[in-house]
């Protein structure tokens, strides 16, 4: 027993299966669909890409609508109180009373993260990208996680914390793909019955990919913003749909109709063409916004680990949760009643002015960076004019939030990490710029929110560690080609600085929940490992005409969750060569047992259906455990013949082949299993993803992380 | 043109800059004054009387030259023919003759400037929301906006009657007297302003009418700048001791739950899984090297 530390595996995640079993009911299915019938598939996909861009679209302004309105009554309440008790004193009670609504709102929030739905909590970046990878993480697009996480990112917002609600929207929106492909919903009982075909993992991962492309076109109104595996032109398409649904459905609830002014849920607002004169000085923030992204993930980092091993009763996420909300409105509260900044108000563009300590007329400038959601302060940031921030009040403002969103990602809540980045960026992108133009003597190199842009640009890029997906996003959301430049090197530039210390935050979030994610290629240096000490030995395998008891028992056998069996000959001659003939898999086992396909049965000529694809796709993807099917003691001496449903060619490769191989093979093909035959083609071992993932590129060299029960 | 229109005195100024050249240049066009009022374009200008320090009267300006329009017949155009004697604007006609009489005069020249200048003083009337301090047909002003410039002249005359004897900018010390006796008509003043806004901001859907006509919001800046930098009757601060009580009280809280955590939590252990594999030894040498 070893405390949990960041190398280590865990046994619970089983990899998702994308290898098609081409077995006898396949290829009867194939024979019977006609041409007729394939294109239809094909208008099938691209009406579920629609279904799936119009769905995101619109949670996304259910989100923003909500959040809006109900971050609006606690600023107004909020307000109201501060300025009641300006005059009379007595404002610790505005403070107790900011920090109480802020905690109780949160605590909702988090208890419904905690309790009901724990894979809803954080961004859902990291959940979908293993998804994505192949690994099967439990719960991740199910109906309930969907509703738990709108709902918990909106709480979260309202409750004041430092966090974005645009990287939830990626997982909902892969939520979505994943239930709308289906056709059904296993939560609510419910099966349309269309749509059947798609009902295979490797349907729902093109699916879920363009879902989560919705999302980030939802989020930031960049269609053109993650490329994710999978097939690119139905990202597009939903992708497209997505922000213009969402465009079309804020214009009209904001009275403007036809105006399709906000693509996403934030806008970077309007950019123009001109760089400005100070390019080179522009591209001075990469590298501290690769060290200062690097510290936000080193911080991060030691805080999870803490949260792991010491936090992981569900109270107690609670409970941390309520503080950190409590302290952010302290800490907001003190900040504005310790600024003596006060500008005049001018224009619209605060939307609850606080007036505080403040002369008639003027409010305290502190506070708009605090009353405002974050998303208005970063486009505030990136469009006010010079000379419109006090640079002490940012200063202050940017340290402590740096701190702020530090510790708020990784609390048991559903909420992002852009929003946070970008912020953190513009405010100190800006400061540069302002001492900048200050240090020389007011000749104006660029505009201080140009600076603001590539601060907000650096800081992002050196926290999440995205490159292109991150540019192109960027260059979107600024509606501005000639940004799209600058922005690379920057991004790239603050890539490779942060990746000198520490790597980004997703990833190794992912590696602190030890998930057994595969990267593109093997790690560089491990040519030397062959297949046979990669693989797990000894395999259980069964025999082709296997007895019903022995495949009951290993089945409920609980010291090993095996979803794969070779499959060999049987003869009764134990003395011959037993080689490899098939393989068969758990959930297939199952739906047989299920249905008592018994080769006893078969010869009495008892009327019995034939099984065909269509049970086994009805099964999926919760295929019943094997304590709910009975089987009696009769039953069990019976012989089950898996010929018909094993698939008669799976994927084999020699023991000497080498990692890189192997995992080339494994990764390329997106398989569950790959089974090691010798020259006689009998079965010496098993690959799974556990085993390719178990070798990485360390610190010093090749490193072999162990399993581990969590 | 202009930027947005921050004072009422700037304003001014620049009008009458206006005036006074664009005047120059196209009176030779224009027929001049007629019973004080005199075209300038589509407008129609009386000169009002300015107020000492306080010029806040584009609205009230503007406001009355409707009334001059309409008021007095001016021949506009002339030398385009008997019946065109009325200062219209193009279009607004109902015989095309005027139109088109009025089309060549207006945009006879290479600056257009009356055209130009008709089309600032619009543009302006729009961003100054002049129509909010008026009724509705625009024949005068609101009923809320003479509450409110009465208010704003009594509270003038408050401050000027206890500054008797006083210069405003030489002794920066000593408004209490001012303070004292002016605080309730300007708290009345403050209020009713706050309630125009409150209302103004319900009403008006769109940014367009988000805020009040550019005369009233003058006077109140003014005012308000009397109020708290020159005569610094503004409010002090205070109760600093509850707040810094309360909020490390807050701050408190977290190191508290984090301390009894590590402290009495149990440490969340991973069971190792021993895999079941060949253990050859050139892969534990590979690795071990790499180690060392």
């Amino acid at each position: 027993e070893i405390p949990h530390n960041e190398k280590l595996l865990s046994l619970k995640y089983e990899s998702l299966d994308y290898d098609n079993s081409e077995n006898q009911l396949f290829l009867e299915e194939e024979r019977r669909i006609n041409h007729a019938a394939f294109r239809t598939v094909e208008i099938k996909r691209w009406v579920i890409c629609a279904m799936i861009g119009i769905l995101t679209g619109l949670v996304a302004c259910f989100i923003d609508i909500v959040v809006e309105n109900l971050a609006g009554l606690k600023y107004r309440v909020v307000k109201d109180n501060i300025d009641k008790f300006t005059a009379k004193g007595g404002l610790s009670f505005s403070l107790l009373l900011w920090a109480t609504l802020n905690a109780s709102v949160v605590m909702v929030g988090s208890l419904i993260v905690a309790f009901i739905e724990p894979v809803a909590a954080g961004s859902g970046i990291p959940q979908i990208k293993c998804y994505l990878n192949g690994v099967k993480i439990p719960h991740v697009v199910r109906l309930k996680t969907l509703v738990i996480k709108v709902c918990g990112v909106i709480l979260s917002v309202v409750g004041g914390l430092a966090v974005g609600k645009e990287g939830p929207m990626i997982h909902s929106g892969s939520v979505i793909a994943a239930g709308i492909s289906q056709g059904r919903s296993t939560s609510l009982k419910r099966d349309f019955k269309i749509f059947e075909y798609f009902r295979r993992d490797t349907e729902k991962r093109d699916f879920v990919s363009a879902g989560a492309a919705a999302g980030v076109s939802a989020a930031f109104g960049a269609p053109v913003g993650v490329l994710t595996p999978g097939c690119i032109s139905f990202q597009f398409f939903a992708s497209m749909i997505s922000t213009f649904t969402l465009n079309s459905v804020l214009s009209v609830y904001h009275g403007n109709a036809w105006d399709l002014s906000s693509p996403g849920l934030i806008n970077f607002g309007r950019f123009d063409s001109e760089v400005g004169t100070g390019v080179p000085h522009l591209f001075l923030s990469h590298i501290p916004g690769g060290i200062l992204g690097a510290l936000f993930n080193a911080l991060n980092y030691w805080l999870t680990m803490f949260r792991i091993r010491y936090i992981h009763r569900p109270c107690l996420q609670v409970v941390e949760a309520m503080l950190v909300a409590a302290v952010t409105a302290t800490v907001g509260f003190v900040m504005i009643y310790c600024s003596r900044d006060c500008q005049p108000i001018q224009g619209s563009s605060v939307a609850y002015p606080l007036q505080l300590f403040c002369a008639d007329g003027e409010y305290n400038s502190m506070a708009t960076a605090f009353f405002n959601t974050p998303e208005k302060s970063v486009v505030n940031l990136f469009h006010d004019p010079p000379g419109s921030y006090n640079p002490m009040t940012l200063g202050m403002f940017t340290l402590m939030y740096f701190f702020l969103a530090c510790w708020t990602y990784g609390l048991t809540v559903s909420a992002g990490v852009f929003i946070p980045s970008l912020l953190i960026g513009a405010a100190w992108g800006r400061l540069f710029g302002i001492s900048l133009s200050y240090l020389t003597k007011g000749s104006i190199w660029a505009d201080p929110g140009k600076y603001a842009l590539m601060g907000a640009a650096a800081q992002l890029g050196g926290i999440v560690r995205m490159t292109l997906s991150l540019t192109v996003i960027m260059m979107e959301a600024t509606g501005n080609v000639t940004y799209g430049f600058p922005i690379m090197l920057v991004l790239m530039t603050a890539k490779i600085v942060g990746d000198y210390f520490v790597e980004g935050l997703y990833d190794m979030h992912i590696q602190l929940q030890s998930v057994p994610f595969l990267h593109w290629e093997a790690p560089v240096t491990s040519h030397s490992l062959t297949a046979r000490e990669v693989m797990s030995t000894p395999v259980t395998c069964l025999r082709r005409i296997e007895r019903v008891g022995t495949v009951v028992d290993i089945l409920s056998d609980t010291s090993s969750n095996h979803n794969g069996f070779p499959v060999v000959e049987s003869n009764p001659d134990t003395t011959q060569v037993a080689g490899l003939r098939g393989l068969i898999l758990r959930s297939q086992l199952i739906v047989l047992l299920k249905h008592k396909v018994f080769v006893e049965r078969a010869n009495l000529s008892v009327v019995q259906r034939r099984l065909k694809l269509k049970d086994f796709r009805d099964a999926y993807p919760r295929f019943p455990p094997i304590q709910s099917i009975h089987v009696s003691q009769d039953e069990r001496e019976c012989m089950i013949d898996l010929s018909e449903f094993m698939n008669p060619s799976p994927y084999t490769v020699p023991q000497e082949a080498s990692l890189p191989r192997v995992f080339k093979l494994f990764r390329a093909l997106g398989l569950r299993h790959l089974v090691v035959v010798d020259n006689r083609n009998e079965v010496v071992g098993m690959v799974t993803r556990k085993d390719l993932a178990r070798y990485r590129l360390g610190k010093e060299g090749l490193e072999e992380l162990s399993l581990a029960q969590t | 043109m202009l930027g947005p229109v921050s004072t009422g005195s700037a304003l001014q100024r620049t009008l009458f800059q206006v005036l006074l050249h664009g005047g120059k240049f196209a009176a030779d066009r224009l027929v001049g004054a007629f019973g004080g009022c005199f075209c300038l374009g589509l407008v129609c200008l009386r000169p009002v009387r300015w107020f000492s320090s306080f010029n806040y009267s584009f609205c009230l300006m503007r406001a009355t030259l409707s009334s001059c329009l309409t008021a007095h017949a001016l021949s506009w155009l002339q030398g385009c023919g008997p019946g065109m004697d009325e200062c219209e604007p193009p279009g607004r006609g109902n015989s095309s003759e005027s139109h088109n009489c009025a089309k060549s005069i207006l945009t006879s020249d290479r600056l257009q400037i009356v055209v130009t200048l008709s089309e600032f003083f619009n543009e302006t009337w729009e961003a100054a929301n002049c129509a909010n301090c008026l009724k509705n047909n625009s024949e005068g002003l609101s009923n809320s906006t003479e509450e409110f410039l009465d208010l704003f002249n009594k509270s003038l005359t408050c401050f000027e009657h206890n500054l008797q004897g006083q210069a405003i900018d030489l002794s920066p010390n000593n408004y209490t007297e001012v303070c004292k006796n002016c605080n309730e008509t300007y708290t009345k003043l403050n209020d009713l302003y706050n309630h125009l806004q409150r209302i103004n901001r319900q009403g008006g859907e769109s940014a367009h009418s988000a805020h009040l006509c550019i005369d009233v919001e003058d006077a109140m800046n003014i005012t308000r700048k009397l109020w708290s930098r020159t005569f610094n009757c503004s409010l002090p601060c205070s109760d600093t001791v509850p707040v810094i009580a309360v909020s490390s009280f807050i701050l408190f809280l977290p190191i508290v739950f984090y301390l009894s955590s590590f402290l009495h939590s149990k440490q969340k252990k991973r069971i190792l899984i021993l895999p079941k594999r060949i253990q050859s030894n050139a892969n534990l040498v590979n690795i071990q090297e790499k180690y060392s």
